[in-house]
C-alpha cells in the first residue's frame, strides 16, 4: 500500500495518483485539503518502532502495510477558502490569524513527524527536504561530490558587489540565497543602480557561466537527465522573458550520474531534481537539489518515465538511506556511490492525466 | 588575537554571560544583535571553488573571517521586528538571512556553537518522535508517546497510561498535565481542533542535563546545580548531542524510583533564565572553553 499526501489540485500529485492507478498499484490518498476533518491519523512510537493508522471517510490503513509514502509539502492552507469543514464549524471566523497559523502548523507537524519516522520509502522526508532552504549550503555539498560551483559573493555591502561585478568581467547574475523562488536576473545597469539597497537584505551574486542547463531527476538509484535549451537567464521563466524553451532527454557521464545519486543519498532524499549546467569545456556546475521537484513539466516534454520510476520505488518499499556524515557533521560522499542506471527517453508511459 | 562572534539578542541570558566572561578574560568579542541587524551588518563572503574569505562587522572595523576564533550562535533566524515579519518583505529578508547564516556557520573552520545540520535548522525543541527519527539507536528510555487526531485514541492512551498523561502542542515545548476525567474531557474537545501529542507522564524526579561538549551539567527543578548524573546517563546525554552534532543542548530527564532514566525532550538552544547562578556560571564557563579552546 502506498500513501499519497497532498492536494489533488497539485498537478504533480494528480499525476502520481494517475500513474499508480495505471500501474495497478494500491494507494491511499490523504487529501490535505480535508485534513483535519475527513481524515485522521493516529500513531505511536515504541520499542517496536512506529505503529498506527491513517484513515479517510471510507477506509483505514495500518502504517505497517505501507511500502511507500509520496508527500508534497505545500503551504496549501494559506489559500484554502473556506477552512476545513469542522474548523469552520468551530468558528474559524472568530480565531485570529495567529491562532489559525498555529493550528495549521500543528496539523502539518503531525504529518511531517510521522513521515520522518516511518521505516518505509518516503518521497521525501521532511527533515531531508530542508537543506534546499540554503543554496550556499547545498553548493558546498555539491562540491564534495565533485561538481563545480560558480564564483559567488553573498553580501550586504554595495562596494563588495561592485568589486565582484568588475572582477567577473561584468557578467554577473543575482538570485535568492534561500528556497524562496526568485527569478535569476543579470546584474545590469538598472540593478547596479539599486545596489545601495543591499544593506537591507543580504543577496547572492554569481559569476555568469555559459552552458546548457541540465535537470537531473534522481529516483533512488536511477537518473533521468533532461537538457533544456533557452535564451532566457532563468529558463523557468522563459515565457515571461519572451524566450523559447526546448527540452529533451539527454545523457550525462557516469561519474556525474553517480555524483547526483550520491548527493541525494547524503541529503537523505529518495527523489530530487538537481539543477546542473554543462559548460562548453564539459565541466558540470551544480546549482541546487530540489527536494520536491515539479517533474511533470519535464516528463510531459520528454516522455521520460519519472512518475513510473517513483511509483516503482514506492511499491518496492526500499527505505531512503540516512545521510552519511563525517565526524565534522558535514554530509560526505558514500564510499560506495554507484553509477546510476540511466534511462533515456524510452517508451512513453500510458497516461491518463499527464498531458 | 582572534575574535569571538556572539549572535543573539541583548536580552538572552546565555549571550550576556558568555560576553561577560569573554570581556573579563580580555578577549575581543563582536556582538551581532539579530534583532537590530539590518541595515548595520557588514557582511561580504566571497566563494571561489573551495576558497572562502570575507569580512563581518557591526559598525566597527570589519573582521576578516580568518581572524574569527569561534562563534556562539543564539540566533532565531529572524532579523526583523514582529510587525515586519508579518510582511512579505520581512519574510523574504528572514529567509535570506537564515539561508546565509546557516551556510556561513556550516563553513567556518572555527568552533561554532551550534553548527546545525539542516534537519535542525527550524527545530529548537525536539520531542521524542523527532529525537528517535534523527538520532536512532541512542540507548535511552523514552516515555510512551502517541500522536492522534482521534479523541477515542486519546482516551485509550490515557487509560493505558493509568491516567498519567501530558499533552504537548507539537510545535511547542510546554506540556499540559492530563490527570483527571475532567482533563480528559477537555482534551477530547481539543481533538476536534488540534492534533494531540500525548506522552506518558513518567513518575520520578526531573533533571535538566545541559551538555556542553564533553561536560554535562545537571540542574534540578529549582534551578540549582544537582549532583552529578550517573556516568552511563551522562554518556547517553553526550551520545545524543553527538548524534545530532550539537555542542550545546539541554535534555529534560526523569529519574524513576527504580533507577531508570527517561528522556523527555531536547532543546538545542536552551535558555538559562530558570537556571540558578552557580549552574549558569558553570555552563557559561564551559561554553567559553568550547569557543576558545581554553579556560576563561
Amino acid at each position: 500500500m502506498i500513501l499519497v499526501c497532498g492536494l489533488l489540485a497539485d498537478a504533480v500529485v494528480e499525476l502520481m495518483c494517475a500513474r499508480l492507478e495505471d500501474m495497478g498499484l494500491e494507494y491511499f490518498f490523504l487529501d490535505e485539503r480535508r485534513y483535519p476533518g475527513a481524515f485522521d491519523v493516529s500513531w505511536e512510537v515504541g520499542p517496536a518502532g512506529v505503529t498506527g493508522w491513517v484513515a479517510g471517510p471510507d477506509r483505514r490503513v495500518a502504517l505497517d502495510d505501507l511500502t511507500g509514502v509520496y508527500i508534497r509539502y505545500v503551504e496549501y492552507r494559506e489559500s484554502l477558502e473556506p477552512a476545513a469543514p469542522h474548523v469552520e464549524a468551530e468558528g474559524a471566523g472568530r480565531r485570529d490569524e495567529r491562532t489559525q497559523q498555529m493550528i495549521r502548523a500543528e496539523f502539518q507537524a503531525s504529518l511531517m513527524q510521522l513521515v520522518d519516522i516511518l521505516p518505509c520509502a518516503v518521497v521525501n522526508r521532511a527533515y531531508a527536504s530542508i537543506s534546499n532552504d540554503s543554496k550556499l549550503w547545498q553548493g558546498f555539498l555539491a562540491r564534495r561530490f565533485g561538481f563545480h560551483t560558480p564564483r559567488t559573493l553573498a553580501t550586504t555591502d554595495p562596494e563588495a558587489a561592485r568589486t565582484f561585478y568588475e572582477a567577473c568581467g561584468r557578467r554577473v547574475i543575482f538570485k535568492s540565497l534561500s528556497s524562496v523562488r526568485s527569478i535569476v536576473r543579470p546584474l545590469d545597469k538598472e540593478s547596479l543602480a539599486r545596489l545601495d539597497l543591499l544593506p537591507n537584505c543580504p543577496t547572492q551574486f554569481q559569476e555568469h557561466v555559459e552552458g546548457v542547463d541540465v535537470r537531473v531527476h534522481v529516483v533512488g538509484e536511477e537518473v533521468y537527465p533532461t537538457r533544456i535549451v533557452s535564451e532566457a537567464t532563468d529558463y523557468r521563466y522563459a515565457g515571461r522573458q519572451g524566450a523559447e524553451i526546448a527540452m529533451e532527454a539527454t545523457e550525462i557521464p557516469d561519474d556525474i550520474a553517480a555524483a547526483c545519486i550520491g548527493m541525494c543519498r547524503a541529503l537523505g532524499l529518495t527523489v530530487a531534481g538537481i539543477d546542473l549546467l554543462r559548460a562548453p569545456d564539459g565541466r558540470f556546475y551544480c546549482f541546487e537539489a530540489n527536494p520536491s521537484p515539479g517533474f511533470i513539466f519535464y516528463e510531459r516534454a520528454t516522455g521520460q518515465p519519472i512518475s513510473e520510476a517513483i511509483a516503482r520505488l514506492l511499491h518496492r518499499g526500499a527505505p531512503a538511506p540516512r545521510a552519511a556524515r563525517a565526524t565534522d557533521g558535514h554530509p560526505r560522499p558514500p564510499p560506495d556511490a554507484r553509477t546510476g542506471r540511466r534511462r533515456h527517453g524510452g517508451p512513453r508511459p500510458k497516461r491518463r492525466n499527464a498531458s | 588575537m582572534t575574535s569571538i562572534v556572539v549572535i543573539g539578542r541583548e536580552s538572552d541570558v546565555c549571550c550576556q554571560l558568555v560576553r561577560a566572561r569573554l570581556a573579563a578574560d580580555g578577549r575581543e568579542c563582536l556582538f551581532v544583535p539579530e534583532d537590530e541587524l539590518l541595515p548595520g551588518l557588514h557582511f561580504a563572503w566571497r566563494i571561489s571553488g573551495d576558497e572562502c574569505e570575507g569580512t563581518v562587522g557591526m559598525g566597527s572595523r570589519p573582521i576578516p573571517f580568518s581572524d574569527l576564533g569561534g562563534v556562539l550562535a543564539r540566533a532565531w533566524g529572524i532579523p526583523v521586528s514582529v510587525s515586519s515579519f508579518q510582511t512579505k518583505d520581512g519574510q523574504y529578508i528572514t529567509s535570506e538571512w537564515s539561508a546565509l547564516l546557516l551556510a556561513w556557520l556550516h563553513r567556518l573552520p572555527c568552533p561554532v556553537i551550534n553548527r546545525l545540520r539542516p534537519e535542525l535548522w527550524y527545530k529548537t525543541h525536539l520531542h521524542v518522535p523527532e529525537i528517535v527519527a534523527l538520532a536512532p539507536g541512542v540507548p535511552f528510555k523514552w516515555p510512551a508517546v502517541r500522536v492522534t487526531t482521534s479523541a477515542d485514541e486519546a482516551r485509550d492512551f490515557y487509560h493505558r497510561c493509568r491516567g498519567r498523561v501530558r499533552y504537548w502542542p507539537l510545535t511547542q515545548h510546554v506540556p499540559y498535565p492530563v490527570e483527571t476525567a475532567a482533563d480528559l474531557d477537555k482534551l477530547a474537545t481539543l481533538a476536534a481542533t488540534l492534533p494531540l501529542y500525548l506522552t506518558e507522564a513518567v513518575a520520578g524526579e526531573r533533571r535538566d542535563a545541559y551538555v556542553v561538549g564533553p561536560h554535562v551539567v545537571p540542574v534540578a527543578m529549582d534551578g540549582g546545580r544537582a549532583e552529578a548524573l550517573p556516568a552511563p546517563v551522562a554518556r547517553r546525554c553526550r551520545d545524543i548531542a553527538h548524534a545530532l552534532d550539537l555542542t550545546f543542548c539541554m535534555l529534560s530527564l526523569v529519574a524513576t524510583g527504580g533507577g531508570d532514566w527517561y528522556g523527555v525532550r531536547l532543546d538545542r538552544m536552551p535558555s538559562l533564565i530558570e537556571v540558578g547562578e552557580e549552574a549558569r556560571q558553570e555552563i557559561a564557563g564551559d561554553l567559553v572553553v568550547a569557543l576558545t579552546g581554553s579556560a576563561a
